[in-house]
């Protein structure tokens, strides 16, 4: 009986030792994974977000923007427009990717704006410039793509809005990400007169098509946006 | 006899060319004269609609510009 009441007690004793050889343990964790988190960037702020878009704002240009309206062949319906393209010059996506990865890797605590000013040198360095545009359709916002701009031309893929926000993190660049959404039509126009209104716009002449085919005429501007 | 002919067929004649004559109706010049159908009332009126377009198009614009440099500029970031 005794022999039995001893057994108990070393099982029972095993069982309280537990939690205490279990705390170490877990503060060895916890200190690794400050000792690692602490080398990391820190989660960006609204305001950083902010500053990354701004720092792209300053490689933005317009192209060409207008509005007009389209008449199908028969002239039973038509179709309302507002468009405008910008370039842009940005930086290809795997070397954004490495320069984050870069950041990330150094021992010392980094933070978004030291990442922002390696990003912006490698822009001026490095930097190509793309097209971008948006078309408003009866009031719905598609984008545009494969855009061609010249002195007397305009012409665009309208393609369905990206999500760029799953692409983001799906790791798939903002351009292959474009060329993933579906099209949905086209726009191609030809510089036309003078029309001697405020801000010397020039009627644009052309094709829309959406659904159907369009005959369009735009109002278009090539001036800078204030 | 033959002068009742002869007067009939010359009022003949006289009823045919007084018809051609009231048929036709010389084309307008479309160009000029359209430009005088715009008054200045008119005009004031136009002015004030393309200025409402312009308003519209350059906050059209804004738009745009904010959501292409937000939406690139996810991929600037984690």
């Amino acid at each position: 009986m005794d022999n039995f009441n001893s057994t108990n007690r070393q099982i029972d004793k095993s069982e309280n030792m537990k939690p205490i050889v279990l705390i170490p343990i877990v503060l060895v964790i916890l200190a690794s994974i400050a000792a690692v988190s602490s080398a990391r960037l820190e989660r960006i702020t609204e305001t950083e977000r902010l500053d990354f878009a701004n720092m792209i704002r300053n490689y933005l240009n317009p192209v060409i923007h207008g509005a007009g309206i389209g008449f199908d062949c028969t002239g039973d319906s038509y179709i309302v427009a507002k468009f405008h393209a910008v370039s842009v010059k940005v930086l290809p996506f795997d070397q954004i990717t490495s320069i984050i990865r870069e950041e990330k890797q150094k021992s010392q605590v980094v933070d978004w704006s030291q990442v922002r000013e390696r990003i912006r040198a490698a822009i001026e360095a490095n930097g190509t410039i793309i097209s971008k545009g948006r078309i408003s359709i009866n009031g719905t916002m598609y984008a545009l793509t494969n855009i061609v701009k010249t002195d007397t031309n305009f012409s665009a893929d309208i393609k369905e809005m990206p999500n760029y926000t799953n692409c983001k993190q799906q790791n798939i660049s903002a351009e292959q990400c474009e060329q993933q959404s579906a099209t949905v039509g086209s726009i191609s126009l030809t510089k036309g007169e003078a029309t001697g209104l405020p801000g010397t716009p020039y009627l644009w002449k052309g094709t829309l098509e959406f659904k159907k085919t369009y005959k369009f005429a735009a109002f278009a501007y090539p001036r800078a946006v204030a | 006899m033959k002068k009742l002919i002869i007067a009939v067929c010359v009022i003949a004649v006289i009823a045919v060319i007084a018809y051609f004559l009231v048929q036709y109706k010389p084309q307008p010049k479309p160009v000029e004269e359209e430009s005088y159908v715009l008054d200045d009332s008119l005009n004031t009126v136009l002015q004030q609609e393309l200025e409402k377009v312009s308003v519209d198009q350059t906050a059209f614009n804004a738009e745009v510009e904010n959501e292409i440099v937000n939406s690139l500029s996810l991929f600037y970031y984690e």
